[in-house]
């Protein structure tokens, strides 16, 4: 069977919980109880399994997380930072002009660093290779989210430097029917957020198994209702700064034929610029169109080959505001064109192999040229247009042996401006009864994306080492506790900062990194379930970077906690009605910060709890109907943004306290 | 003793207590996985037929799931109806020796050697026994997997609408 470990080799994890038709039948049995399983994963449940299963998470050549969907909606999490403060390693940190965007374990990963799929598109833009978070992507259309902690960078290329997130939404057979969904949530002073989502989904068996999803999601939201003051006096309150999503996502399966269309509209007021604020909020947009056809063809029982074509456009940072917004005017476009061929070949029960090949064309260009250098609207290398091309090879071989689990991997890629680099992955995993284990080796590749390059023509690119060691022991069916410790050594960072005589730029610095340790306990009994994590990571002997040090505290990096430890649980209390608190602790964390008479200086945020709680009743009076309502920072913390670059940035607020609620109604078409 | 030493028994008498609190939920014996295996089926059945109206009552009314003779996957369907609820109300389980005490089951699972008699109306009949003739639906084992097989038209009989969707994912076997 050509099954689980080619489709993991071409798209992560997805097989493992995707269509029944390709569901791993041992990973179904481990990774939940029969109860989650639907009437068509039953079907691939085995009855009787081997002591030693060769197919599971716990032998999966990585660290990976899942988060259910059953567990986010639980959770009442209002958007992806509710959901990864959960997820070891990962916290948020504030870039520029009021962006929020992802750190992992301690390292900055806003540019390039940590990849953001959704439904297999890389949603991280092209230009400066950044990722924005705050009110983004829809919780309600999400059906599961796979993450590896820890580099993707032989499959996936070089936005996988340091993790991989994986969010897939409901398929046409997850929806078999329709959804709207409201939510609402209120903050002490100012409005929350506000949603409205839509999705609909059905398999044609009339049309031989035809399916189409559709789902669309429009809202309102606000950055935080507390004040902000830059280092130049100016204080104003974050009520007008903005978070209001846009998306709108199509996906159609045919027998072996898959087509995905998406629409993503990211709009933000900020009045937050660099160093110095704006004279007024001034509306920033993140737009992308996101396209791709894959086709997966079944030459035999053992051999699959699946081509690809897939097209983004996207215009990020767009700010087209001459007035208010002439500082940071910017409005570009970036596009990419990839072709692709994936062949896996499995021919025993024992390996598995894959061969792939990627080809795209990157493009660049300026929308407005004739305000060419104004704000941040700059020629880019010198170029109204400006294109690279990228080539990749790459290959994976999982070879199951009663001694051990060995994953290879190679990935050769030529950028045509920054050269070519050959980045091996060795993956080396064991599983016995109750206990298992896994040592890891990953190399990952970054080259400039168009205004790195052209802010600095003379970068370099990025080259990280990865070293992971991951053990876990199944106690019994209901509780499990695992640990892992990472270094991760990137060589040559591209480091962005803003100084304060020329303005934006990025530079290669020698070293940075972090090594730590993170660990879990996770407990799931018929009274409920519950999880308690626990993250560490140090940056001693580790960075070299000026611009993420904190003078003397060689420890720690800016922005990111050192320590951060979270608890999170589930519990029912009658049928359909469940209470689901969570705790998420971070460490002190360090940054600039407003000194006497408007210096710079670096100071620390203080240690921060945010204690959450959210009621959620389904089926209530009718089936279908589900409502959930909450708080979130209940102790109305004053959690706030660090910048992890020293670009005079104070810390910008985040939420506070917010009251949500969120009405859901599911109309089954069975 | 040492500091490691003293860790590590830290850390086996933690794993320790930690099995000894949760040891009340030890794996499934092989067997007991293929009967855990039915009932699941049994419960995913219930959500792919309909039962005439007037025979499931009002909406607190009872969900009666019986077992007719003695299997092993008893233990399972008491756990179902004690745990779940089924068709959106509450279940309730009857273990049934004789044919007259079918009154007011919604589904009886019939063990091999069990035989219902005569067709009952609106009453769902499941069976993993190839000796078992009547049973609407036939859970088998093929290989390492669990299938079943669909006698719609006297489920029909019955009563009982089948959805197209469990027709499509039935085997004969």
């Amino acid at each position: 069977m050509v099954g689980w470990r080619c489709a993991y080799l071409i798209g992560f994890v997805t097989v493992l919980f995707g269509s029944p038709a390709r569901a791993d039948e041992a990973n179904l049995d481990k990774r939940r109880t029969f109860s989650e399983l639907s009437l068509e994963e039953l079907l691939n449940v085995p009855v009787e399994v081997p002591t030693q299963s060769p197919r599971s998470l716990r032998e999966t050549p990585g660290v990976v997380t899942i988060i259910t969907r059953d567990e986010l909606l639980a959770s009442g999490a209002r958007d992806l930072i509710d959901a990864l403060h959960l997820v070891p390693g990962f916290a948020f940190a504030v870039d520029v002009q009021g962006q929020v965007s992802v750190g992992f374990r301690g390292n900055w990963g806003e540019e390039g660093k940590v990849l953001v799929l959704l439904d297999g598109q890389e949603i991280n833009e092209t230009l400066y290779l950044t990722i924005t978070f705050g009110n983004h992507i829809p919780i309600d259309h999400i059906q599961r989210i796979e993450i590896m902690r820890g580099p993707g960078s032989v499959i996936y290329g070089g936005y996988a430097e340091l993790a991989v997130i994986n969010i897939i939404t409901r398929t046409a057979q997850d929806l078999d029917g329709a959804s709207i969904s409201g939510t609402y949530g209120q903050m002490d002073r100012v409005l929350g957020r506000r949603s409205l989502s839509l999705a609909a989904g059905h398999t044609f068996e009339s049309l031989d198994g035809l399916g189409v999803s559709v789902a669309g999601l429009v809202g309102e939201g606000r950055r935080s209702d507390l004040e902000y003051q830059d280092l130049f006096g100016n204080a104003y309150t974050l009520a007008s700064a903005k978070t209001d999503p846009m998306l709108f996502n199509v996906g159609t399966t045919y027998r072996g034929l898959d087509l995905r269309f998406i629409f993503d509209r990211y709009r933000t007021t900020a009045r937050d610029a660099f160093d110095e604020s704006l004279p007024k909020a001034v509306r920033h947009d993140f737009i992308g169109y996101y396209s791709e056809a894959r086709y997966r063809l079944a030459l035999t029982d053992a051999l699959t080959l699946t081509p690809k074509l897939s097209y983004k456009r996207q215009l990020p940072w767009r700010v087209t505001n001459l007035t208010a917004g002439e500082p940071v005017f910017y409005d570009k476009t970036s596009e990419r064109l990839l072709g692709g061929l994936t062949l896996c070949y499995d021919p025993t029960d024992w390996v598995d192999l894959m061969l792939g090949v990627e080809a795209a064309n990157n493009r660049a260009w300026l929308n407005d040229i004739e305000h060419v250098d104004v704000g941040l609207q700059r020629r880019i290398g010198g170029e109204i247009e400006h294109s690279f091309q990228s080539l990749a090879v790459f290959t994976q071989a999982l070879i199951n042996h009663s001694l051990a689990n060995l994953s290879l991997g190679l990935r050769y890629e030529n950028n045509s401006r920054f050269g070519d680099a050959l980045l091996p992955r060795v993956g080396i995993t064991r599983a016995w009864e109750r206990f298992h284990a896994k040592v890891l080796f990953s190399t990952a590749f970054k080259a400039p994306g168009h205004e790195n390059y052209s802010l600095n023509p003379n970068l370099r690119p990025e080259m990280a080492t990865t070293y992971e060691l991951e053990s876990g022991y199944r106690v019994n069916d209901v509780l499990y506790l695992g640990a892992n410790v990472f270094d991760i050594t990137i060589r040559d960072p591209i480091i962005f900062f803003f100084d304060d005589t020329g303005g934006e730029t990025y530079v290669n610095f020698e070293r940075t990194g972090s090594r730590g340790v993170e660990g879990e306990v996770k407990l799931k009994h018929k009274w409920g379930r519950a999880n308690a994590r626990y993250s560490f990571y140090t940056a001693r002997d580790k960075n070299e970077v000026d611009s993420y040090a904190v003078p003397g505290k060689r420890d720690v990096v800016r922005a990111f906690p050192a320590h951060t430890a979270t608890l999170d649980a589930s519990v029912p209390i009658i049928a359909g009605l469940s209470f689901n608190p969570s705790i998420v602790y971070l460490s002190a964390r360090y940054g600039t910060r407003v000194g006497p008479e408007g210096t710079a200086v670096v100071g620390s945020e203080a240690p921060i709890t945010l204690l959450n709680g959210f009621l959620l009743y389904e089926n209530l009076w009718v089936d279908g109907l589900d409502l959930g309502a909450g708080v979130h920072n209940a102790l109305d913390a004053e959690l706030r943004y660090v910048q992890p670059h020293d670009s005079d940035h104070p810390p910008l607020p985040g939420p506070t306290r917010e009251y949500l609620v969120r009405l859901t109604y599911t109309y089954d078409f069975n | 003793m040492t500091s490691t030493e003293r860790g590590g028994g830290a850390w086996i008498g933690l794993l320790a207590l930690a099995h000894g609190v949760t040891a009340a939920a030890a794996p499934l014996a092989q067997s007991e996985r293929e009967n855990a295996l039915k009932a699941e089926f049994v419960e995913r059945f219930t959500q792919f037929v309909e039962w005439p109206a007037e025979a499931l009552g009002g909406p607190d009314a009872p969900f009666a799931l019986c077992l007719l003779g003695t299997h092993p996957v008893r233990p399972f369907l008491e756990a179902l109806a004690r745990d779940r609820r089924i068709k959106n109300r509450p279940a309730v389980f009857r273990a049934i020796d004789n044919r007259a005490a079918f009154a007011g089951c919604h589904l009886v699972f019939i063990a091999q050697g069990q035989s219902l008699g005569s067709v009952q109306p609106a009453m769902l009949t499941i069976s993993d026994s190839a000796a078992v003739p009547e049973a609407h639906i036939h859970l088998y084992r093929t290989g390492n997997k669990l299938r079943f097989a669909i006698a719609a038209d006297a489920a029909k009989q019955c009563g009982l609408q089948i959805s197209s969707r469990l027709m499509k994912l039935a085997e004969a076997p």
